[in-house]
């Protein structure tokens, strides 16, 4: 059994890539290679820190809470930078559809695996090249739990 | 034995032979005027190591003094018949050639 961590960054990407609309593209996994003009738009999630607390209530603690950054990145390429944000915004739209998770359960995007997960963080960057380049990445936080020397179970 | 120097002069034959292409500048008075346009590879928007964006440097030399006095950027100009726009441009060493920082338009 993989880590909760690795499951949820598994179904994040999954949720993106399902019954994708028109003029959005698949989202691929910790790509470390650069996308080519052609490429673009381009999806690119992977893990970009975490945080653990000890959840004491008593003398013990079974549980660590877990807050992971999960980051989601988007490449877009527009001739005018100002259409990059129209191009931009129906893919932000749609990542935020599919990862951001309002409650817990069976049919919440990571499946029960966490227990929140909301947009923490954003920040674009540009770049004026052969054409305009346009970067937005999206930290979503992801809040679980796993017991303490299990990082595969949650209860 | 003398030493002979490149002058304003021989810009021009230096520009268009062999590696010389045609620009022409919207708008302006002399056209076209011989130019060598490079195109120079470069990744941006690179995170944390991860991906980015395999764009390209597009710089066209041409000689200063053929330049109209005010070229401001987002001219117009058509590089070896492509279309494109000025982003800047940017003399070199003692001025006589200047660099036009372009992309494309599309």
């Amino acid at each position: 059994m993989s880590s909760v961590r690795s499951r949820i960054i598994d179904a994040a990407i999954s949720q993106l890539n399902t019954n994708t609309p028109a003029g959005v593209p698949a989202a691929d996994d910790t790509r470390l290679e650069s996308y080519t003009p052609g490429e673009l738009p381009s999806i690119l999630v992977f893990e970009n820190r975490e945080q653990g607390e000890t959840e004491k209530e008593g003398r013990w603690a079974y549980f660590v809470k877990k807050a992971l950054t999960l980051r989601v990145e988007i490449r877009i390429a527009e001739t005018d930078v100002l259409k990059s944000r129209a191009a931009m915004d129906p893919i932000y739209c749609w990542c935020v559809q599919q990862i951001a998770a309002p409650y817990q359960g069976p049919t919440a995007p990571f499946g029960g695996l966490a227990e929140d997960c909301y947009e923490s963080q954003l920040e674009w960057q540009y770049a004026a090249e052969d054409q305009a380049y346009t970067l937005l990445q999206i930290d979503f936080r992801v809040e679980y739990s796993t017991i303490k020397n299990d990082p595969t179970r949650t209860q | 034995m003398l030493t002979g120097f490149y002058g304003d002069a021989d810009i021009p034959f230096l520009l268009g032979a062999d590696f010389g292409v045609a620009v022409v500048l919207a708008g302006a008075a002399e056209n076209p005027i011989p130019g060598i346009v490079d195109y120079v590879g470069k990744d941006v928007l690179v995170s944390q190591g991860i991906s980015g964006v395999s764009g390209t440097d597009i710089i066209v030399t041409v000689q200063t003094s053929k330049l109209p006095a005010s070229l401001p950027n987002r001219t117009a100009v058509t590089v070896d018949g492509k279309a494109m726009r000025i982003r800047d441009s940017q003399q070199q060493g003692d001025g006589a050639l200047t660099h036009l920082i372009c992309e494309l338009i599309k």
